[in-house]
């Protein structure tokens, strides 16, 4: 016969089913509460081969690997300032560094695709913002010196996207240029940029953190509508060169003769 | 049909029993559970400081599929509630629920087999048990409040609240909250001790709120050993629902005398203290 000892195990305590409804119901409010509370008025720079952002805040699960796997550390966790649901989602802070061109490293440790892994010759197409020039404040534009910091950035990374155009160009009395006046002032190519921050990289470190010649960096990456590509799925190469051939389509058909130039009175 | 994979009671403890001994009276016990916690945690810490770190050529992407024996993102891929709360907030299939449905077919066998042997966090909650909260007494409270079913209410929050589009798993699933931690605490050390230290980024005041909430994941230990495992950790609650369907468990023989020991001793207070045997939802066959 087995010997009664008191125990001192743990009693049972009962489910609770108004717990578990409260839980229920304070899982909804929260999350319709969060889901009005945070709207960005600005468009967060995403990670190259994101999802569209409706489905990004949906399958970020938040764990941080993105954040581990980024060589420059570009992607950046997002704080409250940019509302509750995009806390601890990666975003690309282009002044601290810039979207390395040989890497994919954060589509690769996705476990829920929010970031899709893409080959490096599709992410290397992919838009993630456009680099938008600051005409009242880059040195060249406003006349204040030469500088060509981003257009060296953009070439030295295969981009080329930013191309020189000569701006404040002084004539003689003859009405000719003076070959040696005016600057090269630096003009985004929308079509070849993807966004990926090293322009606005060098130009804060260097014109605004070290020279101390800016108050704030002259290029700066945007997203939003028209300035990036997030496909859910499909080739981000096919997408460039479909652009490409129906911009191609638009421009006027070169007339046959060299002339067409002329006013009809002097052909 | 027994399944033996524990050591056997010996009155005269053999000699591979004595040096177990040594390590501590749950290595003599299961070594093997042990040893598979061990081999998983390393694996964990390989894949987050090794594989993860991206230095070490200017081939970023080459560098890092070269690396990639297992994919580094392997644990999250296994914790079902972030592929089953993410698959339901997106309503769309995310590959990482067949990783989910893998382990949960394993864990039909071992019943939450993954909190026991798999998981990293059960394990470093382990370790910071063993070495710290075990010490400290005057925190400890009973075990019959009503915290002990907080789980599964968490994790109909988390499901509710996919259910309306709003992704709140990152902020209570175990992997997730580990892999953060992580991050906003080792990683910059790792970054700064190796690269150097004006390469780690500034932090905001979302890092310091995940710091706390992983803290506070490992100081509820001072309550109760594996206190988040027991009680609040969503993707056990997962598993315990899952083990309705489980194909073993354990059993208690005939020659039980009733001494009390195990019901007291159990890391998932999973035995009942009349008769014995399992609350079937919280054994991890440990």
């Amino acid at each position: 016969m087995a010997l009664k000892l008191p125990s001192n195990a743990p009693p049972v305590v009962p489910f609770s089913r108004r717990k578990l409804i409260a839980g229920a119901i304070g899982g909804g409010v929260l999350a319709e509460g969060i889901r009005f509370s945070s709207s960005s008025s600005v468009a967060i720079v995403r990670p190259p081969g994101s999802v569209h952002e409706d489905d990004f805040l949906r399958l970020c699960i938040r764990c941080g690997e993105c954040f581990k796997v980024c060589p420059n550390n570009v992607l950046q966790p997002a704080g409250f300032d940019k509302g509750f649901n995009n806390l601890w989602t990666p975003q690309v802070i282009a002044n601290w560094s810039g979207c390395e061109p040989s890497c994919n490293n954060c589509g690769q440790v996705y476990p829920t695709a929010a970031i899709r892994p893409l080959p490096i010759e599709e992410k290397r197409v992919a838009r993630m913002g456009l680099a938008i020039v600051n005409e009242q404040t880059c040195l060249p534009h406003a006349r204040r010196e030469t500088c060509q910091m981003c257009v060296d950035e953009c070439n030295a990374a295969g981009y080329n996207a930013i191309e020189f155009r000569r701006i404040g160009v002084r004539l003689d009395e003859n009405a000719n240029t003076i070959e040696t006046s005016g600057f090269f002032a630096p003009v985004v190519l929308s079509d070849k940029c993807v966004g990926c921050g090293l322009c606005q990289t060098r130009c804060h470190m260097i014109n605004v953190k070290q020279k101390h010649l800016l108050g704030r960096t002259a290029i700066e990456i945007f997203a939003g509508e028209g300035r990036e590509n997030r496909l859910r799925s499909g080739s981000y190469v096919a997408l460039r060169q479909r652009r490409q051939s129906e911009r191609l389509k638009i421009k006027p058909p070169q007339t046959q003769s060299g002339d067409g130039y002329l006013p009809d009175f002097l052909k | 049909m027994r399944l033996d994979l524990f050591l056997a009671y010996q009155k005269k403890p053999d000699a591979l029993r004595r040096w177990l001994k040594t390590l501590g009276p749950t290595w003599a016990s299961s070594p093997v559970r042990r040893l598979i916690q061990a081999v998983c945690f390393l694996i964990f810490l390989i894949l987050f400081f090794y594989v993860c770190w991206p230095y070490g050529s200017h081939d970023y992407a080459r560098h890092l599929a070269a690396k990639e024996r297992i994919p580094a993102e392997s644990f999250l891929a296994i914790d079902p509630p972030v592929s089953l709360s993410t698959a339901i907030a997106a309503r769309t299939w995310v590959f990482s629920l067949a990783w989910a449905g893998a382990i949960l077919a394993v864990c039909l066998v071992f019943p939450r087999g993954f909190c026991g042997y798999i998981c990293p966090l059960g394990s470093l909650i382990d370790l910071f048990d063993w070495s710290l909260s075990r010490r400290a007494q005057r925190f400890r409270i009973r075990q019959d409040g009503w915290w002990i079913h907080l789980k599964y209410y968490l994790l109909t929050a988390v499901f509710i609240s996919s259910g309306f589009g709003i992704l709140l798993s990152g902020f209570v699933v175990a992997i997730p909250v580990l892999t953060r931690g992580f991050q906003f605490v080792l990683s910059p050390i790792q970054m700064g001790w190796l690269k150097g230290w004006y390469l780690v980024p500034p932090a905001n005041a979302g890092h310091f709120f995940s710091i706390a909430l992983f803290l506070a994941v490992l100081l509820l230990g001072f309550f109760r050993p594996r206190f988040w495992c027991r009680y609040v950790c969503p993707t056990e609650a997962v598993f315990s629902i899952f083990n309705l369907f489980r194909a073993t468990e354990r059993k208690v023989e005939s020659s039980c005398i009733h001494c009390d020991k195990c019901a007291r001793i159990c890391p998932f207070d999973a035995i009942k203290p009349t008769d014995y045997t399992n609350c079937t939802a919280d054994c991890t066959l440990c």
